[in-house]
């Protein structure tokens, strides 16, 4: 009877289709950490032991952690000028198996305090794009764009914030961006911005503030949002009062049905 | 019949002459990582820059353009991105790094279609976002003192979340 169940199910017994399905998960949470590994030594870091804090060599194997079947794996990475100066600051990448998806997270490794950078992995939508990449099979109907899409998020969100936090924290100079861009193409940007970002994106430093104040910037702002013709002065203030006017409306349209009967008071009363 | 073969005898041989021009004219550009990459005469025409120099130096030989500023990685994005006709889900696919990376070189070699599309691209970034996402995005450091910053915010309040109950 009992055989009879674990026959009809699949034609192997059930524990070793269990065996074979936990192998394979810890085949594809490694194999997205290798990408991901890839992704930050690209930026500039080397990974080091946890215990020594000394460099690991890359051929080293990427699995230390205790159990060969555990969920949870974690990494540490340094840049080679923080080992230079001798100081001890480190980040330290978790990769962790949460149902369908890799959940990857770093932060600064001596400071809980620090903000947490992680993005969620679909094994699902990744895994095997990955293992065709591997396997040089171009033609396969994929053209690598879940690649692409799973290599930009790992960038943008984890290891390119890890790079700037530890940076900072190592006193390094920090990493390019778009800060540094020259004045002329931060000037291009920003006329692409709209007027309220462009206003948020004043309070960030002097030099955006200075940069947002432009009024030909704003005059051109002005004409975009509200077509309105004007003949000149202080276009931020113009816009303001404007998208301040707009917004008011757009408030009591909301309301409207609120305050229909105040409204209704209210016009009884003009009249 | 003999007219037109002789026609389509012209029509052959234009061609192989045209063929044979363009396999004269190749340009070679050498990047910063010291990769010679060889890109036919019409990728240049988009790069001002280079077509300018081409046109002072004026050899029918190829021409060798040094780019001591330009990756082999960000070099080989962008011949991807025109072949694309840049489509826009190409550069959906770029990470920050590479999205300014491109801008700058774009900015270099003066294109003016690929600067357009990356100086889009970095504006869409900044839509819809707190300072605070922008200053850490754009690794942005605040230098304004706190009162500074309040009174800041306060000036611009209009920016932020909805409109004042008065």
């Amino acid at each position: 009877m009992v055989d009879r169940s674990v026959v009809s199910t699949n034609s192997k017994p059930f524990f070793v289709r269990r065996l074979l399905k936990e192998a394979l998960d810890l085949n594809d949470l490694k194999l997205l950490m290798l990408t991901v590994h890839r992704v930050v030594v690209e930026y500039g870091f080397v990974r080091i032991d946890k215990d020594s804090g000394t460099a690991v060599s890359c051929f080293h194997p990427l699995d230390d952690s205790p159990s060969p079947f555990s969920s949870m794996m974690s990494l540490r990475y340094t840049l080679p000028q923080i080992l230079v100066d001798g100081g001890s600051h480190s980040v330290n990448l978790k990769f962790q198996t949460l149902g369908h998806f890799v959940n990857v997270c770093g932060r600064l490794s001596d400071d809980t305090g620090s903000s947490l950078h992680h993005v969620f992995l679909d094994k699902r939508k990744y895994v095997r794009p990955l293992e065709l990449m591997l396997a040089n099979c171009e033609s396969k109907g994929s053209d690598g764009k879940e690649v692409f899409e799973m290599l930009k998020m790992v960038k943008d969100r984890v290891a390119l914030p890890l790079l700037i936090d530890l940076c900072e924290k190592g006193g390094l100079d920090l990493p390019p961006c778009f800060m540094k861009l020259p004045m002329e193409l931060k000037g291009l940007i920003l006329e692409r911005v709209p007027g309220v970002d462009l206003a948020k994106v004043a309070c960030t430093c002097s030099e955006l503030r200075f940069l947002c104040s432009d009024n030909e910037l704003w005059k051109k702002k002005h004409l975009e949002e509200f077509e309105g013709e004007s003949k000149g002065g202080d276009f931020k203030d113009l816009f303001a009062t404007k998208i301040k006017r707009k917004k008011q409306l757009e408030w009591f349209q909301q309301h409207s049905l609120r305050f229909k009967h105040v409204l209704s008071d209210y016009k009884i009363v003009r009249l | 019949m003999g007219e037109r073969g002789e026609e389509w005898e012209a029509v052959m041989l234009r061609k192989a002459e045209e063929e044979e021009s363009k396999a004269v004219k190749k340009v070679k550009l050498v990047t910063s990582d010291g990769v010679t990459m060889e890109v036919e005469i019409s990728t240049v025409k988009e790069m001002e820059t280079i077509q300018a120099f081409m046109n002072a130096t004026d050899t029918d030989n190829s021409i060798i353009f040094p780019l001591p500023k330009v990756s082999s990685h960000i070099l080989s994005r962008i011949m991807e991105l025109m072949s694309g006709e840049y489509d826009q889900e190409l550069v959906k696919r770029l990470s920050h790094e590479e999205l300014k990376e491109i801008c700058m070189v774009a900015n270099y070699l003066n294109m003016k279609t690929l600067l357009h599309l990356t100086a889009s691209a970095i504006a869409n970034l900044i839509q819809n976002k707190s300072v605070e996402f922008v200053r850490h995005f754009f690794n942005i450091i605040n230098d304004f003192t706190p009162e500074e910053e309040v009174q800041l915010r306060k000036t611009h309040e209009w920016a932020f979340e909805g409109v004042d109950e008065d």
